[in-house]
């Protein structure tokens, strides 16, 4: 049995500066390298090297045609670049308590209407590239 | 330009906003997150005058 756990409850999921925790049920932020092969002649084995950082998240959100909701938010940000912030509890930035960011990360899709019946409609997007970082700085 | 909060996903409703770049602020003001201080007016509409009825 795991001795710590997360229960996934973020304190703030925040795109371009909107706080759209109350519309987000899934959140993930990949930090990622290219790995680039430095292998030789001379190895019995393959070995990598980083190159840039490749980073991207995916979000899930209820959609909301309301002002200030859902769609008044992602709309205008597709196809620019913009800042994706979570934090995985309340309270203050810390090393256990990192904010993670994407800084000028693209998006450059949002399905503007994903309906089914009788269901609530939610939009997956996309967020590629920009450059990660931890904020643990309270 | 001077803006204020008006949606609470931006921050506390009536407080002073400052973006980020004018593009942010474009995009928050057609959004309706955000609005530019001079619109909100704090002036009481001017009251009727008061007139007394005659009393015969």
């Amino acid at each position: 049995m795991a001795s710590t756990t997360y229960l996934s409850n973020p304190a703030l999921v925040e795109l371009g500066g909107v706080d759209l925790t109350d519309q987000c049920t899934a959140a993930t932020l990949t930090y990622e390298f290219d790995a680039l092969e430095n292998t030789a002649f001379g190895q019995t084995y393959r070995s990598n090297t980083n190159g840039l950082q490749n980073n991207s998240a995916t979000l899930t959100l209820y959609m909301s045609y309301a002002s200030s909701e859902t769609y008044a938010t992602l709309q205008p940000l597709v196809g620019t670049t913009t800042t994706l912030k979570v934090k995985p509890a309340s309270g203050a930035e810390s090393a256990t308590n990192p904010v993670q960011i994407l800084t000028g990360c693209f998006l450059a899709s949002l399905p503007v209407a994903n309906m089914s019946l009788g269901e609530l409609s939610t939009v997956d997007i996309e967020l590629m590239g920009g450059e990660y970082s931890a904020d643990t700085t309270p | 330009m001077t803006y204020i909060v008006v949606s609470r996903r931006v921050g506390i409703p009536g407080q002073p906003y400052t973006p980020a770049s004018e593009a942010d602020a474009k995009r928050l003001l057609t959004g309706g997150f955000i609005a530019e201080a001079g619109q909100v007016s704090t002036a009481k509409p001017s009251k009727q005058r008061k007139v007394k009825p005659k009393t015969t």
